[in-house]
């Protein structure tokens, strides 16, 4: 399942990744499973998206919470809490 | 700009519109009309520094109208204390505008309004400066107010924009999310 992952405000420069494209079979990946998988792949994506963090996601640009099941070829984007206003 | 397709700004050749082209407007030409908003439904995500009397003036223009409410958010001079200069607000292009229509498209489901406007700035913003709009026009002032405060609120807790204090010497911080604006938003259901 390929999916294209974009990062944003603190987490994007914690990252140093602004966007990337993933490919993960699971089935019924929610956010917060891909989350994990991200996070798992090194030490500075596992800083930044630890799971004490608080991090938003979006998928498709609607804004989700954890649970969420993503489908192929979605854009899921994690940030921190918004400051806009 | 993109206009809430069922409610376009009002031509000129409404008769309405044409109603007040005599009043306060100062244009000389024969047949000029001057630009004007009945209702209408705006969002703007943008760089460039906001002219608040530009923005409400055309909606105001319109005899209809008998509240407008707005509310500017400035970027605070805390003076030398932080050492802060600017802001730098980051947004997600896309995702922003789609927030914003569905932040307005509920004030209109839930509040009889006849205008709403949201602008927001992005980029580098110096302190003083205006950084988001909101201007709400309703028959009654109740509407207005409530409408308007719903949008704030919920703008801080869901459209995604990110604020950065830059300083002086050129270095950065984060802004934090305050528990305060997640509270305020409970009110609303």
């Amino acid at each position: 399942m390929k999916l294209t992952i974009r990062y944003f405000a603190s987490i994007r420069e914690q990252l140093g990744i602004q966007q990337e494209i993933v490919d993960i079979e699971m089935p019924e990946l929610s956010v917060d499973a891909l989350r994990s998988r991200l996070a798992s792949r090194d030490t500075r994506a596992a800083e930044a998206l630890r799971t004490d963090r608080l991090v938003r996601a979006a998928v498709n640009q609607a804004m989700v919470d954890g649970s969420f099941v993503v489908r192929e070829d979605s854009e899921i984007a994690f940030f921190p809490p918004v400051t806009g206003g | 700009m993109k206009a809430y397709p069922d409610r376009d700004p009002m031509s000129p050749d409404d008769p309405s519109c044409s109603d007040i082209s005599h009043i306060g407007d100062h244009s000389d030409a024969p047949g000029h009309l001057p630009p004007c908003i009945a209702g209408g439904f705006e969002v703007r995500v943008q760089h460039q520094a906001l002219d608040i009397e530009a923005e409400v003036a055309p909606i105001i223009r319109n005899p209809n109208i008998g509240a407008v409410v707005n509310f500017i958010g400035v970027v605070r001079q805390c003076g030398d204390i932080d050492d802060v200069v600017a802001l730098e607000i980051e947004h997600y292009p896309g995702m922003t505008e789609q927030s914003l229509w569905g932040l307005l498209e509920e004030a209109i489901a839930r509040w009889q309004v006849d205008a709403v406007k949201i602008v927001h700035r992005v980029g580098r913003i110096a302190l003083g400066h205006p950084v988001v709009l909101v201007v709400v026009a309703a028959p009654h002032r109740a509407a207005a107010f409530d409408a308007c405060e719903f949008l704030m609120d919920l703008l801080k807790t869901q459209a995604p924009f990110w604020k950065k204090e830059i300083r002086r010497d050129g270095t950065c911080e984060w802004v934090e999310a305050k528990s305060r604006d997640d509270s305020a938003t409970e009110r609303w259901g």
